[in-house]
């Protein structure tokens, strides 16, 4: 069987087929023969039955006579019979009385006849048979014949037999291949698509469904079976994918090693990047490469005693590719990797961590030597309100040597201190851990007082006490507050007599437009109509004393409307707006037509921008630098004016040239007093004003007044206005 | 035939005054000018009452105000003038040396129809009175009510 078992499906069906076939057949054919040999033996033995009847009913005669010559004829009639091969007739007595023989064929006959019967021999049938007369037996008969026939027969039923098995067979095999499409063909695809699964490990292969059978089931179940599996194996990828990534990409170096070659198995990205060896050379060592000498001993006896499942193996020192020796806090594990005994370690690099404890001691000295000289106090108050710690400086605020205060309770030394403030908010810290910051006015015994600046923290021992002594402090800022005080009223008060003073001031400017005006209005109409009314009377001198008159009151009207604009430059409100110096310039210049009559003045006019500034006063700055301009250039036969402006980031600057006397710089300083005059009224008439307003307006304006002269080559004024950005 | 018109002048200063009359009578204005010395005197002629009681009825064709005077000043008798319904109609001029902002703004606010600073300077002076006299006296059409004499 074991050979039929390694066949295919479908190999196994065509066999089954086949050998069903074939026994059928032969089977059958098996029974028919045998029937078939038994009906003709019958008939071959009641044929020979009969004719030896026949032939002792012929030789009835012969044997009574004994004319054996007859019998024997008797018996050559069998030449028609070709299958029997002898024949022959005994007496009563036994004696063989005639015989036959197949021609060209020799016979022994048996010397004596047998009693009745019918058997084979030698592939042959033999036959004896009593031949009577009523009743009385005469002689037998002896006739024996070959089953050539039977042969025959048998021969070409064979024939028949293996035609009828070539057909069958070529039948069964076509219906086998047919079958095997509709049967073997799903199963063969589910076997490959299976064979497919296992040899790839890929689950997302689906078989097709193709017949609605117990197959196509099959194939579904398959199917459905090969989705669990898939999902079944993705869910175990990503596990152990995670699994995978806590090794791979946990921030501690971890690895593992096999426990009986002490040789790295895997190590993880933390491990190679810490070491600085890469996963080749890790996997090329074991764990004594990577300690220093003198801690190989101490390794292998660790290993010996043979730590049972999870284990904290302590610290160690390892040793970096560069040499580096490091101090790594170690925790094992055993497990199974690959088949092999082997552990797990997680190694964390404690180096720092140990560096840091020493430093923590020391830093801890240096500590209390900072706090043992600090320029502040200090103090270390126990949950009791004992002290436990003070600096000198701490003591000497309290007035005590530091033996008296140490260990005895705040109480003690000072009573009735659990009342203060302070010590509320000592307490606070010391039992709601609160730190607090304040100024404290603490009340010596002796009966003085001194401020502090106190943090207090709480501390694991109590509280912590920083305190600076800051009574100075406090006494200053007390006389400074007083005058801060006094300063404030002083200010009020100024600022009330200025006020004061302001309207005083608005009173007499008032005053003086009104009043002084009247007086020398009056002298001028006066003088005018005494030189109307009493021309004839007056002499030259005369007429000349009242021109005098008239022209000095003019001019001293002149000089109080200067004067009251100046005032009032500083006074009145500033309206600023955009304005445009070009426009502003050229008014100024046609309202000064009758100052440039008979003058020949070349006007250079630069770009000028557009300002923020209060037009009116603007209008006054133009107006009293172009007529200075055109003024000083008088001796000039060609004046030259020029007007331009210098654009600055912030601010515009406004230059005004002229070609005139100039002035010496030697006085620049007075150029913009008020009454202040580099020349004589004789050589130029001015009042001294002018100049003044200038830069009163311009300093209104937030910008700044110059001027830059040499004597007989001309003068340049410059001011400038601030521009807002934007 | 020309209508002539009252000119009334409320000025303190008797310099002033002349000199007002003075420029006035250049172009024959003078005579019909009523001057009065303070800010009483100028409310009494208006109303009618004191020593103006008996005076014909008519408002002035314009009157010249002077800001500065006793009793009662400039910038009170433009208050009542132009707070009264009688009154408001008459064209007022505030002849004056001040040039304060302030009396400028006051005084606009109140409904003076012009505002001349007397100038310094005598013919200057003589111009801008005799413009007045004659812009107001003559070309100037009243409003109605106001006292009219043919001359």
């Amino acid at each position: 069987m074991k050979f039929f078992d390694n066949k295919s499906i479908s190999t196994k069906l065509k066999l089954v087929i086949l050998s069903t076939t074939l026994l059928s057949v032969v089977f059958v054919f098996a029974g028919f023969f045998i029937y078939e040999r038994i009906t003709f033996r019958k008939i071959t033995v009641n044929d020979l039955e009969t004719k030896g009847s026949i032939i002792g009913e012929n030789v009835n005669a012969a044997l009574a006579f004994r004319d054996s010559s007859d019998a024997a004829r008797v018996l050559s009639s069998l030449r028609s019979q070709p299958r029997i091969i002898s024949a022959a007739i005994y007496d009563n007595s036994g004696k063989l009385f005639a015989t036959y023989v197949r021609p060209n064929q020799s016979a022994v006959f048996p010397d004596r006849p047998e009693s009745e019967s019918v058997y084979y021999q030698d592939d042959d049938l033999i036959l004896f048979k009593a031949i009577s007369v009523n009743e009385q037996r005469i002689g037998t008969i002896y006739i024996r014949t070959d089953l050539l026939n039977e042969t025959e027969r048998f021969w070409s039923y064979l024939q028949i037999a293996l035609l009828v098995l070539i057909g069958s067979l070529a039948i069964a095999y076509t219906v086998a291949t047919v079958l095997e499409r509709n049967i073997s063909k799903p199963i063969t695809n589910l076997a490959s698509t299976v064979q497919d699964v296992s040899q790839r490990q890929d689950y997302s292969i689906r078989t097709s469904r193709t017949t609605n059978d117990e197959t196509g089931f099959l194939a579904d179940a398959f199917n459905q079976m090969l989705a669990q599996i898939q999902e079944r194996d993705s869910i175990l990828q990503q596990s152990e994918e995670r699994y995978r990534n806590l090794f791979d990409y946990n921030p501690l170096p971890m690895w593992v090693f096999d426990a009986a070659t002490l040789a790295f198995l895997e190590v993880n990205e933390a491990a190679v990047n810490h070491y600085g060896y890469s996963r080749e050379e890790f996997l090329r060592m074991t764990i004594k490469d990577i300690r220093p000498q003198e801690e190989v001993p101490r390794l292998l006896n660790d290993i010996q005693q043979h730590h049972q499942g999870h284990d904290d193996a302590g610290i160690w020192k390892h040793r970096k590719k560069d040499g580096t020796i490091i101090d790594v806090e170690i925790t094992s594990h055993e497990l199974v990797f690959a088949g092999t005994e082997a552990k797990l370690v997680l190694a964390n690099d404690v180096t720092e961590r140990k560096r840091a404890e020493e430093g923590l001691k020391n830093a801890e000295k240096r500590y209390r030597t900072t706090l043992d000289n600090l320029q502040e106090g200090c103090q270390i108050i126990s949950f009791d309100y004992r002290y436990l710690y003070l600096n000198d400086v701490a003591a000497k605020q309290g007035r005590y040597p530091k033996e008296k205060l140490l260990g005895k309770t705040m109480m003690e030394i000072y009573p009735g201190i659990d009342a203060s403030p302070f010590f509320n908010q000592l307490r606070r810290c010391l039992e709601e851990h609160r730190s607090h910051h304040m100024e404290n006015e603490f009340a010596y015994p002796d009966g003085s007082v001194g401020w502090f600046d106190l943090n207090i923290e709480p501390i694991p021992e109590g509280a912590f006490i920083l305190s600076i002594d800051i009574t100075k402090e406090k006494q200053q800022e007390k006389e400074l507050k007083t005058y801060r005080e006094q300063l404030e009223e002083l200010v009020e008060q100024r600022t009330q007599q200025l006020e004061i003073v302001n309207k005083e001031l608005e009173a007499f400017s008032y005053s003086v437009s009104h009043d002084l005006r009247a007086p020398l209005r009056h002298i001028d109409g006066f003088a005018e109509l005494l030189r109307k009314n009493a021309a004839e009377s007056l002499d030259e001198k005369g007429r000349r004393y009242v021109s005098v008159i008239s022209e000095s009151a003019k001019q001293m009207g002149t000089l109080i409307d200067e004067l009251l604009v100046f005032s009032r430059m500083g006074r009145t409100e500033m309206r600023s707006s955009k304005i445009s110096t070009r426009n502003l310039v050229r008014e100024t210049i046609s309202q000064l037509e009758k100052e440039t009559e008979n003058r020949i003045i070349e006007w250079k006019i630069g770009t000028l921008p557009d300002v923020e500034a209060d037009s009116s006063m603007l209008r006054l700055v133009f107006q009293n630098l172009i007529s200075n301009a055109i003024k000083y250039t008088g001796t000039r036969e060609r004046a030259v004016i020029e007007i331009d402006s210098i654009n600055k980031d912030n601010e515009t600057v406004i230059l005004v040239r002229d070609n005139g006397v100039g002035f010496d710089m030697m006085y620049k300083d007075k150029l913009f007093g008020v009454f202040q005059r580099l020349h004589s009224a004789a050589e130029f008439e001015g009042t001294g004003i002018g100049l003044a307003n200038v830069r009163r307006i311009v300093q209104r304006h937030g910008g700044i007044v110059w001027a830059e002269s040499e004597i007989n080559k001309g003068a340049t004024f410059y001011f400038s206005i601030p521009q807002k950005k934007g | 035939m020309d209508l002539f018109k009252n000119i009334l002048l409320a000025e303190d200063n008797p310099k002033d005054v002349e000199l007002t009359l003075e420029a006035l009578a250049e172009h024959k204005l003078a005579n019909d000018v009523i001057v009065v010395n303070d800010g009483a005197d100028a409310l009494d002629y208006l109303y009618r009452r004191g020593r103006y009681e008996s005076r014909s009825a008519g408002n002035p064709a314009v009157i010249l105000l002077d800001l500065k005077m006793p009793k009662v000043d400039g910038i009170q008798v433009l208050k009542t003038i132009k707070g009264d319904e009688r009154l408001k109609t008459i064209p007022v001029v505030v002849l004056t040396s001040s040039r304060e902002e302030q009396d400028l703004v006051e005084t606009y606010r109140l409904g003076v129809n012009a505002y001349v600073v007397k100038p310094v300077e005598f013919q200057e002076f003589l111009k801008a009175v005799s413009q007045l006299g004659i812009f107001w006296a003559l070309i100037n059409e009243p409003p109605p009510g106001t006292d009219r004499r043919l001359q």
